[in-house]
């Protein structure tokens, strides 16, 4: 097994290109291009634990915590991320209808309001032991809701939690 | 150009209509457009690409310039799946952004795209996706669910009914009983009826005339009422005890019989846990308000109009008083209702978190164990048992709450009875007497037992509402589909055709890509691959426990989808990856498929695996019960019995995932000539990573991460020195290293 090269200083530099992929260019001077970022823990660790993968899905890095990065290294990945990963934050559900046991959501979230299905027969959603949930449509796709008990009690927490 | 006609996945948002309308020149034909869901930027917000005869086009909401791009200047075209979105690169600039929704269009339009050369003014891309698109717009107008194939029934929507239709088809079956009963609970209202009427005449005329003769006689006819209810009672009680019995019965034997057809992937999604709920509590609930709905509800609801027949009867005016708390007793119901409703949602989302912990760590208690983790188990199943009991004091304090306060007005009621009755009484208006007041009371505390019921109804009604939801998830989910059933098939000969499969289990990933293969009947096939390529994914494909891949696998030339499901399994005898054994003796395991097999037949099987020699060496032989999921066996054993269970069938395709996987050489060269001979003739999947298991394979497959790369005889492998030459190497170094290293220990100990 080869060693793990773990990014956790300022003297690493990330740069970022077109098709949301890194460069590195270690302390020690060694550099790997064409890098994807991909988060270790997507659902807990939103700023940590970030591997660094090549064009073949291999490991080269992982970075340790983007606040250990220097400025404009943070932000390469920062941006990286937030492209890549796309799980709005739902910060008010106006309307829920439960259809044949389909919620048809619309909710209003960080990233603009939009509408989708939940599958409520499989219960499509995780509730996190921090009061996060996090919702899964019938397309895959992944919806955050930061804490039920926020959320006004009279619709999501009616149907869901 | 009219934008309402053009081939798109969604209606064109109306901003994009008119910015499309500018882009395009005057004779450009669109040929379709795909609708995304996000910016490029990742809000949300309408964006499109439009493909026309000679251009792509992009477009989005908001002040984005759009973004053109000549058909013949494409020089690539891609998609990324990224973590809830996918993105469309053309010339590796970022062109569409969606979320899941639309993401198999956008890898159609990447491909097709990418190889436009060969099609410059986009003429098959257009139908392959409007061959997408139609596919996708294939679900029920009603519901909105996606349906098996074009023009078929809603499962959903024909079975799903009014809950009432649903459950009273549980009912019919046992509607003698039930109108029995409620025939004999009229005689029991009647009976309840007259105790009061007497008293008046007791208090009006037996007392004040000291008639003896007549209070014997009114003594002894109450008597006989009495015995009478206790008789009906009693009878009553055991006849509907036992209606409940059968109805529970025939519910939990329908739910376990649905739940054995349901596809693999509700499996994948829904905890065991919570079937095992449903299965246990839910039928118990709903059955339990059913005959609270047709027995007590009739007869209490017999009563209240027989009580206010007599009430109005004997005096109008204090029987209108006395319905006073009624409104308000009926709107505290439906208050009531709605908050408790969703608690019993909680409750019973905490409960199946219970019992899907209880099924997951209770098996697993070696592994808990041998980690030490006891102490860790428990705190999370307190944790659960915690949240549980947070949810039930919410429910416990509404729910004694509710009845309390409607207590209090029915109380409330009767003051008025007293109060206003007793003063008409004194003052002698109304025709009000003493004995007509007392009687009246009476009437009136029994008036409120009914409104109390219905009002109470509401919890009860909820609570099965609860359960009845969860048990119709079960029974109105889709069943594995079997389109061909009758079309049952004989022997198949063996040939098998992979064309153009892709699999995914969820949109995240794909996880089968493009697969073609065809296999020749009596081939030996064996697959290799790293593990998580996908191996054992093509064969779960082949055994239909997924049908909704792209592409289409065909057996003898016919699509395995048209073909009876039972009869299409049954003639393909596959040993899996992780052979489970049942609670059960080693007989009953090896003949799972039909335990009327001859025995002798079963003892040959078990031969031919090699399992024969340890069965016989066990005190209890093929009558050993085996523990849950086997215990009790080596998993070395546990994988002969599971390859004698599939070769018993004595089916025509062969599949062994990883069959001799966990047992010693010598043990897999005995095995191994026994599956040499049995497979003589037939078509034979073998998935191995000792590559050693495949030396009779005439064919070998390569599969890496989700695609067929290499394909071909051993020899034409070796000779490419690809992947399979590596693997080869790979493990004759390591065979090679461990005989050196046996070698030495060996001239040590000499
Ligand atoms: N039920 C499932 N839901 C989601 N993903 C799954 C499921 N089953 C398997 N996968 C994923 O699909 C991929 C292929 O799995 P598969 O079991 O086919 O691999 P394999 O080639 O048989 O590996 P091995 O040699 O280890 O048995 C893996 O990445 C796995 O994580
Ligand atoms: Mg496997």
């Amino acid at each position: 097994m080869t060693v793990r090269i773990w990014i956790d200083n300022e003297d690493t530099r990330i740069t970022l290109r077109e098709g949301l992929q890194l460069d590195i260019v270690l302390p020690d001077g060694k550099s790997f291009n064409n890098l994807t970022a991909r988060r270790l823990f997507p659902i807990s660790k939103h700023n940590e634990y970030v591997t660094l993968l090549d064009e073949n899905g291999k490991e080269v890095a992982v970075i340790r915590s983007l606040e250990k990065l220097s400025r404009e290294s943070r932000a390469a990945v920062s941006q990286v991320l937030q492209q890549s990963y796309f799980i709005p934050k739902i910060e008010a559900i106006t309307d829920i209808r439960d259809k044949y046991g389909i919620f048809h959501i619309t909710a209003k979230t960080d990233h603009g309001n939009c509408s989708f299905k939940v599958n409520a027969r499989t219960r499509s959603w995780t509730v996190l032991p921090d009061r996060r949930v996090i919702l899964r449509d019938t397309n895959d796709n992944r919806y955050e809701i930061p804490d039920h008990e926020q959320l006004d009690r009279k619709s999501a927490d009616k149907y869901l939690f | 150009m009219n934008l309402n006609d053009v081939l798109s996945n969604r209606p064109i948002p109306e901003a994009l209509q008119e910015k499309l309308q500018a882009e395009i020149g005057q004779n450009e034909k669109i040929r379709f457009v795909i609708v995304g869901d996000l910016t490029t930027e990742g809000q949300y917000g309408d964006c499109l690409l439009a493909v026309t005869e000679s251009r792509v086009l992009c477009i989005e909401s908001g002040d984005t310039v759009p973004f053109a791009l000549p058909l013949c200047d494409i020089s690539s075209a891609s998609v990324r799946r990224l973590y809830s979105n996918a993105v469309l690169y053309l010339n590796k600039k970022a062109a569409l952004r969606a979320s899941f929704a639309v993401v198999a269009l956008m890898e159609a339009v990447a491909k097709g795209l990418s190889d436009i050369g060969e099609d410059p003014t986009a003429e098959n891309l257009t139908e392959t996706v409007r061959h997408l698109i139609e596919k996708e717009q294939c679900f029920c107008p009603k519901c909105g669910r996606a349906l098996i194939h074009p023009g078929a029934e809603c499962l959903n929507c024909i079975s799903k009914g009014r809950l009432i239709k649903k459950l009273s088809a549980y009912l019919k079956p046992q509607i003698k009983p039930i109108l029995l009963s409620i025939i004999i609970s009229v005689i029991t209202v009647i009976a309840e009826l007259v105790p009061p009427y007497v008293t008046k005449t007791l208090v009006d005329n037996v007392i004040p005339q000291k008639n003896i003769r007549l209070l014997c006689g009114v003594v002894a006819f109450l008597l006989a009422i009495y015995v009478l209810q206790a008789v009906i009672a009693t009878f009553r009680g055991n006849l509907m005890r036992l209606t409940g019995a059968k109805i529970i019965f025939a519910l939990r034997s329908d739910v376990y019989k649905k739940a054995q057809y349901l596809p693999v992937s509700y499996y994948d999604k829904t905890s065991t846990g919570s079937i095992y709920a449903r299965i246990s509590n839910d039928t118990n609930t709903l059955n339990n308000f059913m005959l609270r709905v047709t027995q007590e509800a009739i007869v209490q609801f017999l009563i209240l109009i027989g009580i206010m027949i007599v009430m109005f009867c004997m005096n109008w005016r204090l029987a209108l008083l006395s319905l006073a708390p009624v409104p308000v007793v009926a709107i505290g119901a439906r208050f009531f209702g709605k908050k408790i409703k969703p608690v019993y949602h909680r409750i019973w989302t905490r409960w199946s978190s219970i019992s899907g912990l209880l099924s997951d760590t209770l098996p697993g208690i070696r592994v808990i164990k041998a980690f030490a983790g006891e102490k860790r188990a428990i705190e999370k199943f307190d944790r659960y048992n915690n949240n549980w009991l947070k949810e039930e004091r919410r429910a416990s304090f509404l729910t004694s709450l509710f009845p309390q306060s409607v207590n209090f007005f029915i109380t409330c009621g009767t003051l008025i009875i007293w109060g206003l009755g007793g003063s008409w009484t004194i003052h002698g208006v109304a025709g009000m007497s003493t004995g007509l007041l007392v009687s009246f009371l009476s009437y009136a505390a029994m008036f409120y037992v009914p409104v109390n019921f219905f009002a109470n109804l509401s919890d009860s009604y909820q609570q099965a509402l609860t359960s009845a939801e969860r048990l119709l998830d079960i029974l109105d989910a889709e069943p594995e589909a079997d389109l061909g059933k009758g079309n049952a098939v004989g022997t198949f000969k063996g040939r098998i055709e992979y064309k153009n499969v892709s699999f995914s289990f969820d949109k995240t990933d794909k996880t089968l890509q493009n697969i073609n293969l065809t296999i020749e009947p009596g081939d030996i096939v064996g697959i290799v691959g790293t593990t998580g390529a996908g191996k054992s994914t093509l064969i779960n494909l082949l055994m239909r426990f997924y049908d909704n891949y792209e592409g289409e696998i065909l057996v003898d030339g016919q699509d395995i989808r048209t073909i009876d499901m039972e009869s299409f399994r049954s003639q393909i005898g596959f040993v899996q990856q992780e052979p489970l054994m049942f609670h059960d003796t080693i007989f009953n395991n090896i003949a799972l498929a039909d335990p009327d097999l001859p025995v002798e037949a079963v003892i040959e099987a078990a031969d031919v695996s090699n399992a024969h020699e340890f069965i016989a060496a066990m005190p209890d032989g093929y009558d050993t019960v085996l523990g849950e999921r086997g215990t009790g066996l080596s998993g070395g054993e546990r994988q002969r019995i599971s390859i004698a269970r599939a070769i018993i069938k004595n089916p025509s395709i062969l599949i062994f995932d990883e069959a001799t996987a966990s047992v010693d050489s010598e043990t897999e060269h005995l095995i191994q000539g026994a599956i040499e001979r049995l497979i003589s003739g037939r078509t034979t999947l073998m998935i191995a990573h000792r590559l050693s298991t495949l030396r009779r394979a005439n064919k070998i497959v390569v599969v890496d991460n989700g695609q067929i790369i290499e394909c071909g005889t051993p020899a034409e492998l070796m000779a490419q020195k690809g992947k399979y030459y590596r693997l080869i190497e790979i493990q004759n170094m390591f065979e090679e290293a461990q005989r050196r290293n046996e070698d030495e220990r060996f001239d040590m100990g000499g």
